[in-house]
């Protein structure tokens, strides 16, 4: 690198000094001969030093002229004759000039045949043709007339910087070239495009700048802007104290909005140090854990409340009679089970309950804190003040506490308090607009809560809520499975309906009965947004095992008035249709025998691996030959879970379609089998035939330049060898070329310090 | 006319130059050419790059060629694709109709009346019923051009005609039941499946062929492109015959019983046929068994229609439902149940995208039936017919539909059903007899190989499958310098998918299996030495006099 410095600064000093370079180093080698040391000067070699007019040949590292240089040489340096050449070796001289002038010439016109046939046309006719309509088509010249126009033209019409359409340069920019001599005009040139490349170079720098990855780089940098913006607030605050004042208030409303966002899940500094932490104490770990539900929850995007509470009539009888049976019967089960006194612990449980209830709150981090949660103690106040759909059932079941059995006062107080939480926070969240989330959220604690007072409860007892919840649970398959019997999706939200509906009906029945049905209602509701839950995460975790299902529209009847009558006579069956249709076809096992034949038909397809070596091949071979077996084991096994996994990931992807394997043979044969020459891969090749050619596909501008010829010829136009004088023309001017080797050096120059670097 | 006065015509005569081209032979008199002198600059207005966008027909190709030549030549010819994807925007321009349509909220109380009492007397001219009750339900087809309809009636009577001049070509009675009727490449020939063979006839009503081969035939389609005339019959029979050359290109039994469903991609020319299980099959007349096959309903089929665009499918089925699918994905895109006693018999998809949807004698037309975002609820049109409804199709170019039912045939108005601009290349709705005859040969000569009949597209595509076995067995080959793999390589997250990191990912893979192609020459090699010098130490190896007595083998 040194040395090339050096270099460098002799080249620089070469360019500089030039006219008295000998002077100069005369001078310093008395300098140095002052000092009484040698000076050191690399002379590169082959460049023939600049001072040396004189034809002397310096010996390198030595810079004084010895005697043998000064002597004068004789031109003819052998004395003795030549040898002549013999006629054979003159013969091959004569051809291997010959030769190298031949390539030479040929060489030389390369890249005039290069750029020939690299054109997208090349017409061998030098005849003009086409009509000169140009002069006739300009429209006149534009003549100022209203007092705006002309004043305009005043200002800027005579202005010699407007670019004319028929012109290549404007007055001003000809007026300039004409006072320019070419040389100064290059040197102009020169010095621009130096200003250029100085301009781009630190564009360069910019961009490499912003693209540095250095942690400690950026923290530097940071650091740098965070003094910076110090300062400039002092100065501020010096200077203009509103402006300082309005830039705090931007500040905080920055951080305010930052806070607001919730985006902050455990980037920030404090929520890293406390997730470290959090491995070695319980407390924060759930802390943190709460933190990041919470933001989960709030982040998470609205979902469309559900359009199809009005089909609620249609839900089926037999389901509700069955649920109202089945809840029966668990209450029945209730009351064998436990007739234990329980008022006595009922107090107990009560404080316990509220304890819990107070630990969850504070858990929750004062989230409960908020004004219209105070109804979650006050259990009479929250079932007088609430109203709407579901409530009057809730308002009896309350109202039952005191007089009924002790296991149903038992529930009712493990449950009112969900149920009012459910109830009151239900409006006075909504108008907060935050929605069902919140409502889930809640619902969750109060699950949790309810889950955590089972637990404090006996054991009997809290079998029996286990038992409700499992019934529930069933209740809920057995629903689910008879839905799915159909081919078509079950959705929630109709299940929703139908339990609203059953309950209109139960009010009617025994308030047992209604009491304890109320309590599964309530768990499945519960166990339904569990499931929603559930199933998005199911969904996003196993994205694809099952086809996400597509939501059915039904069709809306159309009546006008020349079908009235027959459409209603239609409404009328309709249910009944409903049922009769599918009922006809569900029982067909379509699906089974689709799945089945797809499974035969790809049994089919794959390929069999047989054995074909008869038992003992080999053995002969003695005890050294070793049997490839196991190779050949392991390659099938690996060919055979490759088979196996594509054909996993096509039935869970998509059950109900089967592509034949070899639907492509009658093409593959047409289609080619390698990349053809001048194309190094498959895309590339692809995109040279992506586009369609023929009239039918493109207009017929694009479908001409599309086939536009390579070559034109005409009749009768002779085709010339190239003309010389066209293609090598002699520089006009000496001192452009004298230009030209200079920045040619420069280049090389530039070029040599890249390579060192 | 009066001369110009003379100071203006030299005036002119200055203006104006003429460059009359006398060079290569004198005799043949001036030649002027309009097109446009190449010095001559003239400034477009740029076209919007997202009307480039939808022609533009796919990635540009990427990376060198194997020579700079060839590399500057893909370059170029990049250049003009892109200039040609430029001219294409350019010249929607000229597409000047546009799609017709009602706006509103129940578009569906609009009748034909209504129609018809504010349309202008061209458009009242394309409402109008046949009514022709005496020889049963009738099948119907309009022409590629959408000018000539024919209907056959399935006790017999066939009828061709021009339907907007109402001007009648032939009118027989085939004595037979027919089951379909199908124009061919155009209007001078067309097929009658009747009660046992398919017939073909001229449209003077001359019968031209009795094509036994598709025998029992159920339902026709033709294939203008490969002039391939489909048979679906009642045995399960499906036939592909070549009407140019009269052969029977390919005969397949599907085993799937009675196909009485069958519609025909347009785009892709596969043919779709519908089963009582609920499945539809997708046919070449390449394999004998079905390229693809989908499990649409759980109960028995009833229709079965491909959109003009070929990537969306409706069906419907016994369980009244009405699925719309992807065939890009074969996925199910939107599912539409009839609470109606009635189950949808027909579909059809207009050329701009309309469904229509027939369950007996009522018939409903939706909108947007494709589209994720907007999924009607309710018809666009509503239609009723006297009778029960047996076949309908949209006709081409025009905003009609028309009914087969057993009164006849109706046609009516559809608002924004047919594609209002007319490509005269591909079908003119208002053709010359010159110009016919210039088709029919453009279309012979362009005549497709039903080989080149496949499920996506793959013509123009490398047989990856073939061309990776012949690499491995070529770098199988000793002392041979390995290919290169062609490796595409798996999309990755954070960084690692940028380009250097990709090319470093390929280099790898690369290197690598030149680094195992090179060992195993090594070894053989290896091998091959140690043979050799062991084989030396031996003595029966070296030549011996004796040799010659040996027994030669050939």
């Amino acid at each position: 690198m040194a040395e090339h410095e050096e270099e460098s600064m002799e080249n620089i000093a070469d360019e500089e000094e030039e006219i008295n370079d000998g002077v100069h180093e005369k001078l310093l080698n008395s300098i140095f001969a002052l000092d009484g040391r040698k000076r050191q000067k690399n002379v590169v070699r082959g460049l023939p030093s600049t001072s040396n007019n004189v034809d002397l040949t310096v010996h390198a590292g030595t810079h004084k002229i010895q005697l043998e240089d000064l002597k004068l040489k004789s031109k003819n340096f052998h004395s003795q004759l030549k040898k002549p050449q013999s006629g054979m070796d003159t013969e091959k001289a004569h051809r291997q000039i010959a030769r190298e002038t031949m390539v030479a010439e040929m060489t030389k016109w390369e890249p005039v045949v290069q750029d020939i046939r690299a054109a997208p046309q090349t017409i061998f006719s030098k005849r003009p043709y086409g009509i000169h309509m140009h002069k006739a088509v300009q429209p006149k010249s534009f003549t100022p007339r209203t007092p705006l126009e002309k004043e305009i033209y005043e200002a800027l019409g005579k202005s010699e910087d407007i670019l004319r359409p028929d012109e290549e340069m404007t007055v001003a920019e000809t007026k300039a070239l004409k006072a320019m001599s070419v040389k100064e005009a290059k040197e102009r040139r020169a010095e621009l495009l130096k200003h250029h490349e100085l301009l781009s170079r630190m564009e360069l720098k910019a961009k490499w700048q912003n693209k540095i990855k250095s942690k400690r780089y950026r923290k530097i940098v940071r650091k740098e802007k965070v003094t910076n913006e110090k300062k400039m607030m002092e100065e501020l605050k010096k200077t203009d104290p509103e402006a300082f004042l309005e830039k705090l208030d931007q500040i905080e409303k920055a951080r305010m909005e930052e806070r607001l966002t919730l985006k902050h899940r455990g980037g920030g500094k404090f929520s890293r140090l406390h997730k470290a932490y959090s491995k070695f104490d319980d407390k924060t770990r759930e802390a943190v854990q709460e933190m990041l539900q919470k933001s989960r929850e709030l982040t998470k995007k609205l979902q469309t409340a559900s359009s199809s509470d009005d089909e609620g009539n249609i839900s089926d009888d037999m389901d509700i009679n069955e649920m109202v049976q089945k809840s029966e019967n668990l209450i029945n089960n209730i009351n064998e089970d436990d007739d234990v006194d329980e008022e006595t612990r009922k107090t107990d449980i009560r404080a316990k309950q509220l304890e819990i209830l107070k630990a969850v709150h504070k858990k929750a981090g004062g989230w409960l804190d908020a004004p219209h949660t105070t109804y979650v103690y006050s259990q009479p106040e929250s079932g007088a003040s609430v109203d709407g759909s579901n409530q009057p059932i809730h308002g009896d079941s309350s109202a039952e506490n005191n007089s009924v059995t002790n296991v149903d006062l038992d529930i009712s107080t493990t449950k009112p308090d969900v149920d009012l939480e459910i109830h009151t926070k239900e409006p006075s969240h909504s108008h907060l607009g935050v929605g069902e989330e919140v409502d889930v959220n809640i619902l969750k604690q109060t699950h949790s809560s309810v889950e955590m007072v089972d637990n404090s409860l006996p054991k009997s007892q809290s079998k029996s809520i286990v038992a409700i919840d499992s019934s529930s649970k069933n209740l809920l398959d057995s629903l689910q499975n008879k839905k799915s019997q159909h081919l078509e999706n079950s959705d929630l939200e109709k299940y929703d309906v139908t339990k609203t509906s059953g309950l209109g009906r139960k009010q009617s029945i025994s308030q047992s009965q209604l009491n304890a049905s109320d309590e599964p209602k309530k768990k499945k509701r519960k166990r339904n947004k569990k499931n929603k839950n559930q199933d998005s995460e199911n969904s996003s975790i196993a994205a694809g095992r099952k086809e996400t299902p597509v939501k059915e529209i039904n069709l809306q009847a159309v009546s006008d008035k020349a079908d009235d009558s027959d459409d209603n006579d239609g409404e009328e069956n309709d249910d009944r249709m409903k049922v009769t249709m599918e009922e006809l076809f569900q029982d067909e096992d379509v699906v089974e025998e689709f799945v089945k034949e797809k499974a035969e038909a790809e049994e089919k397809s794959r390929p069999k691996f047989e054995d074909t070596k008869l038992p003992g091949w080999g053995n002969w071979a003695g005890p050294d030959y070793k049997d490839n077996k196991q190779n050949e084991k392991q390659k099938k096994r690996a060919i055979e879970r490759a088979k196996r996994i594509q054909l996993r990931q096509q039935k869970i992807k998509q059950p109900y379609v089967w592509l034949n394997p070899n639907k492509d043979d009658a093409i593959r044969k047409l289609q080619p089998k390698s990349v053809p020459f001048p194309y190094t891969s498959v895309q590339q090749y692809e995109a040279s035939l992506r586009q369609p050619v023929s009239r039918g596909f493109v207009r017929e501008t694009a479908f001409k330049l599309l086939t536009k010829p390579e070559v034109v010829t005409k009749l009768g136009h002779i085709i010339k060898p190239l003309d010389k004088d066209d293609y090598f023309k002699k520089p006009e001017l000496a001192d452009f070329e004298e230009n030209e080797t200079k920045v040619g050096s420069h280049e090389k120059k530039r070029r040599q310090r890249k390579s060192v670097r | 006319m009066e001369p110009p006065s003379k100071k203006g015509d030299t005036e002119k005569k200055m203006k104006i130059k003429y460059i009359i081209p006398k060079d290569p032979v004198e005799k043949s008199g001036a030649r002027f050419s309009f097109s446009r002198r190449p010095d001559e600059n003239i400034i477009e207005r740029p076209v919007p790059e997202e009307q480039i966008k939808n022609w533009r027909k796919g990635e540009h190709s990427k990376g060198l060629a194997r020579t700079t030549f060839h590399t500057k030549k893909i370059r170029a010819r990049e250049k003009v694709f892109e200039k040609v994807a430029e001219k294409s925007a350019r010249s929607e321009l000229l597409c000047t109709e546009e799609v017709g349509g009602i706006e509103g909220e129940s578009t569906f109380q609009i009748t034909q009346n209504d129609i018809r009492a504010t349309a202008d007397e061209a458009t009242q001219q394309k409402i109008f019923d046949l009514r022709l009750d005496q020889f049963g339900p009738y099948r119907l087809d309009y022409t590629r051009n959408g000018r000539h309809l024919l209907i056959g009636g399935a006790k017999g009577h066939v009828a061709a005609f021009d339907w907007q001049t109402k001007r009648l070509h032939c009118e027989i009675n085939v004595m037979e039941t027919i089951s379909d009727v199908k124009w061919l490449h155009q209007e001078t020939m067309f097929a009658v499946a009747q009660k046992k063979w398919v017939y073909i006839y001229d449209n003077q009503g001359i019968e031209l062929h009795c094509l036994k081969h598709l025998d029992m035939a159920l339902r026709l389609e033709f294939l203008p492109y490969h002039f391939l005339l489909c048979s679906a019959s009642a045995k399960g029979y499906l036939s592909y015959l070549d009407v140019s050359i009269g052969k029977e290109v390919a005969g397949i039994c599907t085993k799937q019983g009675r196909l009485d469903i069958m519609t025909v991609n347009p785009q892709s020319a596969i043919v779709h046929l519908g089963h009582p299980n609920g499945a539809v099959s997708m046919w070449t007349p390449n394999i004998k068994e079905p390229v693809a096959k989908i499990l649409c309903h759980a109960s028995s089929l009833r229709d079965v229609a491909v959109d003009a665009t070929g990537k969306y499918m409706a069906t419907t089925a016994m369980d009244r439902r009405v699925k719309i699918f992807d065939l890009r994905m074969y996925k199910e895109l939107s599912r539409y149940q009839y609470i109606r006693r009635h189950c949808p018999d027909h579909l059809d998809f207009s050329q701009k995208g309309l469904l229509a949807v027939s369950r007996e004698n009522v018939i409903e037309i939706y909108k947007d039936m494709t589209t994720l975002t907007h999924r009607p609820s309710k018809p666009y049109i509503y239609h009723r017919c006297d009778k029960l409804v047996t076949d309908m199709k949209f006709c081409p170019y025009e905003d009609v539909l028309g009914i087969g039912h057993s009164w006849g045939f109706s046609s009516i108005i559809v608002p924004g059903a047919g594609e209002p601009n007319y490509d005269a290349m591909e079908a003119n709705p208002f053709q010359s007899k010159s110009q016919r005859k210039q088709t029919e040969v453009r279309m012979l000569l362009d005549k497709i190989r039903p080989e080149l009949i496949t499920l996506n597209g793959e013509i123009g595509q490398v047989d990856v499958k073939t061309a990776q076995e012949l690499q491995e067995e070529r770098n199988k080959t000793k002392y041979l310098k390995p290919d290169k793999v062609d490796f595409i390589p798996k999309n990755k997250m954070k960084g690692a998918s940028s380009a250097t990191k990709i090319v470093q990912r390929k280099k790898g893979v690369q290197e690598e299996h030149l680094r195992a192609a090179v060992r195993d020459i090594v070894r053989t090699k290896q091998v091959e030495g140690k043979l050799n010098a062991r084989n030396k130490q031996r003595e029966g190896l070296e030549p011996s006099a004796l040799d010659r007595f040996k027994k030669k083998i050939v």
